[in-house]
């Protein structure tokens, strides 16, 4: 493709419209032509960027990526995919220092607070991981992903001994998903503490019979025959 | 009770208190150090440092200000409810309640503002913790003194539905409904209306109740409103899958 100041526009408008359409390898050299003509968009740069990384090609993601964020430093694309792009790469350090950095800017993306809330989990900080689980439910717009904020929040609140609250969410993630293995485990392991031995044996074993090599469902059965007996 | 919010360097505290109602945390904290290079700490600098605290979101630093202002002056009554306040929302909810208790101690029974605030978050800790029969039993202690506490009727309602009282609990809620004022509250009794409801089975009463508690942005309301999106969601994702096969 011969690119001009001309038909620069169009082209990159085109191409732009391809990439949901078109195979990512198909939409590649045009984008590549692009780029050979101008550096410094930073539309295109994006858009490189999203297709280095869905061919998994991270290192010439990354390339693009920074270009982009030279440009404009906060450009919340851009940050969201030198997110994903460290998290991908395993650099945990940056990729959470990203997150941080969306955070500070306001952003409203579900999965940054989501993942954000998980890595505070994760790591021992349960009180601020429930407030960012909540805060990713608030972003959750097209409500794909409420599960996993939910399932994190109930979690959170459980390790903080706040069973109640915990029991109360975890009956409402099964009023809507009477088979989540997460949800019928948070309410099976409430039921032990509450030492409610047979409930809670009951749901373990619903919990195995969906997913046999759930880990905490086999532990929590065999502590609870041991109980049993 | 005592009055620890008495002094005589009035007009500089007017400042801080100023600087704190216009959310100028940066200024009423350069008030209070100002203040304390001429003045020792008091337990009116303690109370404000807590507040300034707790206005940065730094509640386990409001926590710490506040138990030194209790070991050097156990009947303030103020901060003792504030540790009860501040160890609720961080879920130390065992705290709490010690500390409630420490303040209707203080209060010997009597019918202020703050015993009603203690009363609360002990009812709150309480269920927070799953304690719910203990919980509705200090709830309706509480209901005898303030029969009009919207927020703690709505919390009766909730714990009606967790005990499976769905009847009782919808009309308790249908009843306060038109005198609830505040709109968290309002929010939240809508959640637990539309609860019971669903529970009922008089599903189209609660999917419009869920909705004015998710608009009004109630915690519980929303996780709920979303959570039934997603399902939703879920179950047209897999008819399509069903039908491209």
């Amino acid at each position: 493709m011969f690119i001009t100041d001309a038909n620069y526009l169009e082209t990159q408008g085109k191409s732009l419209d391809a990439i949901d359409i078109k195979p990512d390898r198909e939409v590649l050299p045009d984008l590549e032509a692009l780029y050979a003509f101008n550096k410094k968009d930073i539309v295109l740069l994006k858009a490189l960027t999203q297709i280095h990384y869905r061919l998994k090609n991270y290192a010439e993601a990354f390339h693009f990526v920074l270009q982009a964020l030279d440009i404009d430093p906060e450009d919340e694309m851009a940050l969201k995919y030198k997110a994903w792009l460290y998290d991908e790469t395993g650099d945990k350090k940056q990729y959470v220092k990203t997150l941080e950095q969306l955070i500070k800017m306001g952003t409203d993306d579900f999965k940054v607070y989501d993942q954000y809330a998980e890595y505070l989990e994760d790591n021992g900080y349960v009180l601020s991981a429930l407030g960012n689980y909540t805060l990713a439910l608030s972003c959750d717009k097209e409500y794909h992903h409420a599960i996993h904020a939910a399932i994190g929040g109930a979690n959170c609140y459980s390790k903080l001994e706040a069973n109640g609250i915990a029991a109360e969410i975890y009956d409402m993630i099964l009023l809507e998903f009477p088979k989540d293995k997460y949800g019928l485990y948070g309410k099976a392991y409430i039921k032990y503490l509450s030492n409610h031995i047979m409930s809670s044996t009951k749901l373990c074993e619903l919990v195995l019979s969906i997913d046999p090599n759930f880990k905490e469902a086999n532990e929590l059965l065999q502590l609870l025959n041991k109980k049993g007996k | 009770m005592g009055n620890y919010l008495k002094d005589d360097s009035e007009e500089f505290f007017n400042r801080i208190i100023e600087a704190l109602k216009n959310h100028q945390i940066d200024n009423a904290e350069k008030l209070i150090a100002e203040y304390e290079k001429t003045h020792q700490a008091n337990s009116k600098t303690r109370l404000y440092s807590s507040l300034i605290q707790s206005m940065r979101g730094d509640y386990f630093g409001a926590i710490t200000t506040l138990k030194e202002e209790v070991e050097l002056n156990p009947t303030n009554e103020i901060a003792v409810l504030e540790l009860a306040k501040y160890h609720y929302l961080v879920l130390e909810l065992e705290e709490s309640i010690k500390y409630c208790d420490q303040v209707l101690l203080l209060l010997n029974k009597s019918t202020c503002d703050e015993a009603n605030k203690a009363l609360k978050y002990k009812v709150m800790s309480l269920y927070a913790l799953g304690s719910y029969d203990v919980a509705l039993a200090e709830l309706n202690e509480s209901l005898k003194i303030y029969p009009d506490d919207m927020l703690m009727l709505v919390y009766k309602g909730r714990i009606l539905n967790r005990k499976g009282y769905y009847s009782t609990a919808k009309d308790l809620l249908n009843s306060i409904l038109p005198n609830i004022k505040d709109s968290e509250v309002l929010g939240h009794a809508y959640y637990v209306l539309a609860m019971a409801y669903h529970q009922l089975g008089q599903t189209d009463k609660s999917e419009a109740l869920l909705l004015e508690s998710a608009r009004l942005n109630d915690e519980f309301g929303m996780r709920w409103w979303k959570l039934r999106m997603s399902a939703e969601f879920e179950k047209e994702n897999k008819i399509n899958k069903t039908k491209e096969i």
